[in-house]
């Protein structure tokens, strides 16, 4: 249905102009002209350029959704992957050409024409390139509005920030959903009333501290928790929704069952050290190292042993000094872009051993900047008594 | 924000696409609407040749490493019910994947004019 009147003898007669011979080609020619809709709004499109496993995923009808953010950009999500989603130019012009085909390299017969319209032309696509999940924005939404207990359920407070449900955090962190309950867990997250939160940290601290009590007042042994027995009592102190929660975070299920049935959980030694230290850590500004080892110890648990390895990322060792000494120093209240985090650290601290910094940047790692590609760009190396060390690349 | 993309029933269907060298322009400054652009013959080689206007360009079949797909975007109606808990008013746009490009005619050598034997008007 073409609208341009068009002859198989004002082609033949092309054919010869552009001394071509009608032997060499194929019978069908193709008439190519713009639709009549060509130009309009209503027939703006955009082309995206994906790879063959992306489109599989499409075509399986797997949720794609575009996430926004007026700072960061744009990027596409699957349910597990997320995509930076970038705007391509090029100086050539792509033409699109729905009806367009590819004839048969035996057809024969007469010449005949086939009219094919151009729906648009472009210059620009959009291509996404695979990236970390944007989690970053989590820890900060959630900080909006930290859970501290039940008695905040009163409607009339106002003092406190937004509360986000599973939804609203979708339109405003940047990952999959996949990425984004992983990102949950990692921080800790609650799913309360319908809302996603972190644990205020002393009522987080209180809540721990339940499940401490109890397993001694049972005097059940450290990896012989019941589940469902705990559960029951906690409740009767915390909502049960924050008491489940809570005790997976810290206890992990073994394969075994007490007598009645009841799965029996395991306490998560390292965790529940680190949450000490942290508690302990927080209240002062600095601790002799050796006195702190001692009163950490005291604080734990009996049947727990702490050890340093615990406080990877959440507490600094000072060994400049007389005696050595320890400080709260939490990879969380850093920032999380590179540089930021880089120009923090070397405010803190001059020199940096591999092991010291690494705590502090693994978060900003990606499969193609491991520590060692991150410290390369970021940090200048030196040696001293046989230790490598990392400074600031400006720094004197 | 959030926008979701869906791929509608013939999202399936595969369109073609041409990527020339340059621009295509019409001389005059008219609309582009429903103007006729050229002649796309293929060789007995299979070797895609177009004639446009005075000139006449030699091109190849690729297949693409990654295809392309084609969208629009729709503005849903407000009779779409309205998600629970959500105040951005975003949420009633959405991308619609119509097609797929695969497969592409490239034209990467500059167009050659056509010096007509006989001067007529083509």
């Amino acid at each position: 249905m073409s609208c341009i009147e068009r002859t198989v003898e004002d082609v033949q007669k092309l054919i010869h102009h552009a001394k071509l011979t009608e032997d060499e080609l194929l019978p069908v020619t193709q008439t190519l002209e713009f639709s009549p809709e060509y130009g309009e709004a209503s027939q703006e499109m955009v082309m995206m350029e994906v790879d063959p496993t992306l489109l599989s995923t499409m075509k399986q009808g797997d949720s794609i959704v575009l996430r926004g953010d007026p700072e960061a950009g744009v990027v596409l999500c699957t349910n597990n992957k997320t995509y930076e989603v970038r705007e391509a130019e090029t100086s050539n012009s792509l033409v699109l050409v729905p009806q367009l085909a590819l004839p048969s390299k035996d057809s024969t017969g007469e010449r005949t024409l086939e009219n094919c319209q151009v729906c648009s032309i472009h210059y620009k696509y959009l291509e996404l390139r695979p990236c970390k999940p944007r989690v970053e924005k989590l820890q900060q939404v959630l900080e909006e509005h930290p859970y501290s207990g039940p008695q905040e359920d009163d409607l009339t407070d106002t003092s406190k920030g937004k509360k986000y449900a599973w939804n609203d955090l979708l339109n405003r962190v940047q990952c999959s959903e996949e990425e984004l309950d992983q990102a949950l867990r990692d921080l800790e997250a609650y799913h309360i009333y319908g809302f996603w939160q972190i644990l205020e940290f002393d009522y987080r601290f209180k809540v721990v501290s339940h499940i401490l009590q109890l397993i001694e007042t049972k005097s059940w042994a450290l990896d012989c928790v019941p589940y469902k027995e705990s559960v029951e009592i906690l409740s009767e102190l915390e909502p049960r929704a924050v008491m489940v929660q809570c005790f997976e975070y810290y206890l992990a299920p073994t394969d075994n069952e007490n007598e009645s049935g009841d799965a029996l959980y395991t306490l998560q030694d390292d965790k529940i050290c680190r949450l000490c230290a942290e508690v302990l850590l927080k209240s002062a500004d600095k601790y002799n190292l050796n006195e702190f080892l001692s009163i950490w110890q005291q604080s734990v648990p009996e049947g727990l042993t702490t050890n340093m390895s615990q406080l990877e990322g959440l507490a600094l060792v000072d060994r400049s000094g007389s005696a050595d000494a320890i400080s709260y120093f939490p990879v969380s209240s850093l920032p999380s872009g590179i540089q930021e985090r880089f120009n923090c650290l070397f405010e803190t601290r001059e020199k940096w051993s591999i092991e010291e910094i690494r705590p502090y940047i693994m978060d900003l790692t990606g499969e193609k900047t491991p520590v060692n590609a991150l410290l390369t760009k970021y940090a200048r190396a030196s040696t001293s008594n046989g230790i490598k060390y990392y400074s600031g690349r400006h720094a004197r | 924000m959030q926008i979701p993309i869906k791929i509608s029933n013939d999202g399936s269907e595969e369109w073609m696409m041409l990527e020339l060298q340059g621009d295509l322009e019409s001389r005059t400054q008219t609309k582009m609407s429903n103007k006729f652009i050229g002649d796309l013959h293929f060789t007995k080689q299979g070797v895609p040749v177009l004639i446009i206007g005075h000139h006449i360009l030699h091109g190849k079949v690729m297949d693409m490493d990654k295809p392309f797909v084609i969208m629009n975007k729709i503005q849903t109606d407000t009779c779409m019910e309205v998600p629970e808990s959500d105040t951005d008013e975003e949420l009633d746009v959405l991308y619609n994947i119509k097609a797929v490009v695969k497969k592409k005619l490239i034209f990467k050598n500059r167009p050659k004019p056509i010096i007509a034997s006989s001067v007529n008007n083509v």
